[in-house]
């Protein structure tokens, strides 16, 4: 069976709140996958249906070909992490992983072997005697995805579980649940709202939106090739232009703009979009003509490896990220003109 | 140049000026509990070390053992301790065990109608703390509506068994606050990452949501020991000549001017007094490590069984409640109780000195109180929290152990210092009654401090530094910042000062004097003089005032709290 979870036609409503809606997702054995969107697109509602947490109000969940709605938590053999640890204070570190293998009936003698493979796995062996609160948030962290692993779970779900962590340490962890995942070949489901987490992390990414799929993609198609304009918002930074497009041009309110790949739309009110990195800058005494436009540089940002640079034309704001080491050689400052260039072949056209 | 160098000057005269307010203000305070708190508690205990001639009613001044050995001798005395040890003891495991299932109930469970139960818990705050044995006596006594009405039964509620159950009663609220606060503020996630580790719903409960609650139960009981030990009204009324700490201390001060004996029962009673203060401040700030700040309110629905048995169980205890009150109301409105079911208001016509206006009297005084308290415990609240002076550790320590002294004893320590042959200070202030408010006030200090403090700790530093870089010295800071954002913890103190002062009988029993009656003092009198109808007149009127002044209070509160931003 290689479809291994399945959530078919899943809706969830609270009251009159409608949280998930009809959605449809297949989890392949092994595959990492991430649920993103921001806060109350319902993704931490579809996460704990199928934890078993909430149930479904409409829809199934399928898993290796038997419809589980009605399975309780302590059945589905799903192990959880989630964004506020819940690890349980009154008992040591050691002893929160040998939790769910006492639950789970192992035999006495191997709890503790268990307990330090897994411990020794996180790197938080020599803690085991701790108590929670006396470790930094990131070993909570560490801890409870020992204590969801421990027990050989078939599913590993993931509530945002580094939001309550310093960046470095996300980054660092983010690494680690990779690792630990891609080794064990365990299928997972993760949560974010943080799109770099998701596109670094996952093999696949499920944006949502209003409790509504918008796109289910690998992380770089997600990027590349956004199939809403809500996704292209979302997901990284986008510059629009709306407007009337007829035969390649884009009227909008301030320019015309050349595109020459618009996805099949021929005609119509719609929304082009176009990745700050995508914009070049034109070095003085250049000759391009088309798309080109003149604007007044109005902020800079130093970010590092790249400088965002923020353009006015009219009312109009177009931010661009160029290389820090082109910055540095072109001696910008704030305030004065610069004239920018669209390549016409690295717009998405969306309908309005 | 010369302007900004005199603006440094002046803003540096602000800073040591507002340094010296705070020592002045702090200082105060401190002076007051000491005079209040510290002096009439250690002179107990000095007299009760002290050697006294019962004929002559006077203390020797030599220092002695003799007093205690005498109460450990005499058996009856004794028995008084052991009988205290035990009404505590059972009242804290009932009241544990029942508020923990209740709170359970309102914080776990999707049970519905969970406000109105909350409130119905609240009830017994609003009545003096006799209200319980009244209708107890009134329902099992040996003329009660259940026991002589319906059952024809000989047996009867007085004694210990009565006093526990009056105690259950009356320190319910206390707990139940204690263990819902506990239990919604522990993370309901745990339960869930317990379930998905496979453990059922029951294994849950015991092995996460009882450990993890563990504290805050601890610290209920300690809570429900410490007010059933020194609580006076009920087993006055209910005891019928099973004698406790509280009641002896009594007896031996009014029945027969033994202060001898009544300042060492008195020391007696605040040992376990002390020990379950101790133990209660000690867990609940072990309860409040173990809050999450992540915790979640959401739970899951409910299984319709669970449901069903935490719907019934809670209105058990709520109807439970209600009757108590109801008896009562209904009894200042019949003629004779049992014999004559006849409407009436003739109860309502109170044959005591001071008549209605004992109500009046205690309704002023608690208002006073109120007010004076509220400001007090959030000025002292903010000096301790926000100003941190080098004084602050004593002053919070003075601050948090009237808690751990009984009001019957804080009472007759007043009356030998403050009251004396040569020195009566409410003489000295033209009968007003000075002692009864100080008393209220210092014995209510605890809660009030605490609370202050945890509404200074949610206002963030930076609204005092930002009020002081803007050029505002520590008065209008604390007037024009400070207080304005504390409303609404100004009010909820102010409250409970008004409560405690309306139906308190222990800390005012002995400070009551010819000029000044009031209304929860008379209800014992009543009671004990066999007018049980119109102690039960007074006890409704009693009730009816707190309420109507909560109400009023309540709406100011409500409009407050839209306005108040705290972090």
């Amino acid at each position: 069976m290689s479809n291994n979870l399945i959530l078919k036609d899943i809706s969830k409503s609270f009251d009159k709140f409608q949280a998930v809606e009809k959605i449809n997702l297949e989890i392949k054995k092994g595959e990492f996958l991430t649920l993103l969107g921001p806060s109350g697109c319902g993704k931490t509602t579809t996460l704990r249906m199928v934890a078993g947490f909430e149930a479904p109000t409409s829809g199934e969940i399928i898993y290796n070909g038997k419809v589980i709605n009605d399975l309780t938590p302590q059945k589905r053999n799903f192990g959880i992490v989630f964004q506020s640890y819940a690890l349980f204070p009154h008992m040591k570190v050691s002893e929160n992983v040998a939790f769910g293998l006492k639950m789970h009936k192992y035999p006495k003698d191997k709890i503790e072997s268990r307990v330090d493979e897994f411990l020794d796995i996180v790197g938080l062996k020599k803690h085991k005697h701790k108590y929670p609160p006396e470790l930094s948030g990131g070993m909570q962290q560490r801890v409870a995805l020992a204590r969801a692993l421990a027990p050989s779970p078939e599913v590993l779900l993931l509530d945002e579980p580094l939001s309550a962590l310093d960046a470095k340490i996300r980054v660092k962890l983010r690494a680690e649940i990779k690792e630990l995942q891609t080794e064990l070949g365990i299928t997972t489901i993760y949560v974010t709202h943080d799109q770099e987490e998701a596109l670094s992390i996952s093999d696949r990414v499920v944006v949502m939106n209003h409790g509504r799929i918008e796109q289910i993609d690998k992380p770089v198609e997600i990027y590349k090739k956004p199939t809403s304009r809500y996704v292209a918002d979302f997901v990284g930074t986008s510059n629009f232009f709306e407007g009337e497009l007829n035969d390649g041009i884009l009227k909008t309110k301030n320019c015309n703009i050349t595109i020459n790949n618009t996805n099949g739309i021929i005609a119509g009110n719609v929304t082009a979009a176009i990745r700050p990195e995508q914009i070049e800058l034109i070095p003085e005494g250049a000759k391009i003509n088309e798309n080109v436009i003149e604007g007044k540089l109005i902020v800079i940002i130093y970010l590092g490896l790249i400088v965002r640079l923020i353009i006015r034309k009219n009312d109009h704001e177009i931010i661009i990220d160029i290389l820090e080491k082109n910055f540095t050689k072109l001696e910008l400052e704030r305030g004065q003109n610069i004239k920018i260039h669209f390549p016409p072949t690295d717009f998405l056209i969306f309908n309005n | 140049m010369s302007t900004i160098s005199t603006n440094n000057l002046q803003s540096k005269k602000k800073i040591f000026e507002d340094k010296y307010i705070v020592y002045i203000v702090g200082g105060l305070i401190g002076i007051f509990l000491l005079i209040f708190l510290a002096l009439p508690v250690l002179n107990i205990i000095r007299l009760s070390l002290t050697e006294y001639l019962p004929k002559q009613h006077e203390f020797t001044g030599k220092i002695t053992l003799a007093n205690f050995i005498d109460y450990f001798k005499n058996p009856s005395m004794v028995q008084s301790l052991l009988n205290s040890l035990w009404i505590a003891i059972w009242s804290m495991l009932f009241t544990t065990v029942l508020a923990f299932i209740f709170a359970y109930g309102l914080t776990r469970t999707t049970i519905r109608w969970k406000k109105a139960l909350y409130y119905i818990a609240m009830v017994p705050l609003v009545a003096p703390s006799m209200l319980q044995a009244m209708a107890l006596i009134s329902l099992f006594g040996s003329n009660g509506l259940i026991t002589a009405g319906l059952l024809n039964t000989e047996w009867n509620i007085y004694g210990p068994n009565g006093i526990i159950i009056s105690e259950v009663l009356y320190c319910f609220p206390h707990a139940m606050v204690i263990l819902y606060t506990t239990l919604s503020a522990v993370d309901s996630r745990l339960d869930e990452a317990a379930a998905s580790l496979g453990a059922s719903g029951l294994s849950s409960f015991f092995k996460i949501t009882i450990p993890t609650a563990r504290y805050g139960i601890f610290s209920a009981a300690a809570l429900v020991f410490n007010l059933a030990i020194t609580d006076f009204g009920n087993p006055i009324i209910i005891g019928r000549g099973y004698k406790v700490l509280s009641t002896e201390i009594y007896l031996q001060v009014i029945g027969m001017q033994r202060f001898d004996l009544g300042t060492t029962v008195a020391v007696i009673l605040m040992v376990p007094s002390i020990l379950a203060f101790l133990l209660n401040y000690y867990f609940t700030k072990k309860s409040a490590s173990m809050i999450s700040s992540l915790a979640n309110p959401e739970i899951p629905p409910s299984r319709p069984a669970k449901k069903w048995i935490f719907t019934i169980y809670s209105w058990f205890i709520a109807f439970v409640l209600l009757s108590i009150v109801g008896v009562i109301v209904y009894k200042s409105f019949v003629k004779v109780w049992m014999y004559n079911w006849t409407p009436t208001l003739s109860h309502f016509n109170f044959r005591i000195p001071g008549g209605m206006g004992v109500l009046w009297t205690s309704l002023w005084i608690s208002l006073i109180v109120g007010f004076l308290g509220a400001f007090l415990t959030m000025l002292n609240g903010y000096i301790i929290e926000k100003k941190n002076p080098f004084f602050a550790q004593p002053l919070y320590l003075f601050s948090i152990i009237p808690a751990a002294i009984p009001g019957l004893v804080m009472g007759l320590g007043y009356i030998l210092i403050f009251n004396t042959r040569f020195m009566n200070l409410d003489d000295i202030l033209y009968g007003m009654p000075l002692l009864i408010i100080i008393n209220v006030l210092v014995s209510n200090f605890t809660l009030g401090t605490l609370s202050s403090i945890t509404n200074m700790k949610n206002i963030d530093n930076s609204m005092d530094e930002a009020a002081t870089s803007l050029g505002a010295g520590i008065t209008r800071t604390f007037m024009q910042v400070i207080f304005p954002l504390s409303k609404v913890s100004f009010m909820s103190n102010l409250i409970y000062y008004f409560m405690r002062s309306m139906v308190t009988v222990s800390a005012v029993i002995f400070l009551i004097s010819p000029d000044v009656h009031l209304a929860a003092v008379s209800v014992i009198n009543l009671e004990k003089d066999g007018k049980d109808g119109s102690s039960a007149a007074m006890s409704t009127l009693i009730m009816l005032v707190v309420i109507l002044v909560l109400i009023v209070f309540g709406f100011f509160t409500r409009k407050k709290k839209e306005m108040t931003v705290i972090e």
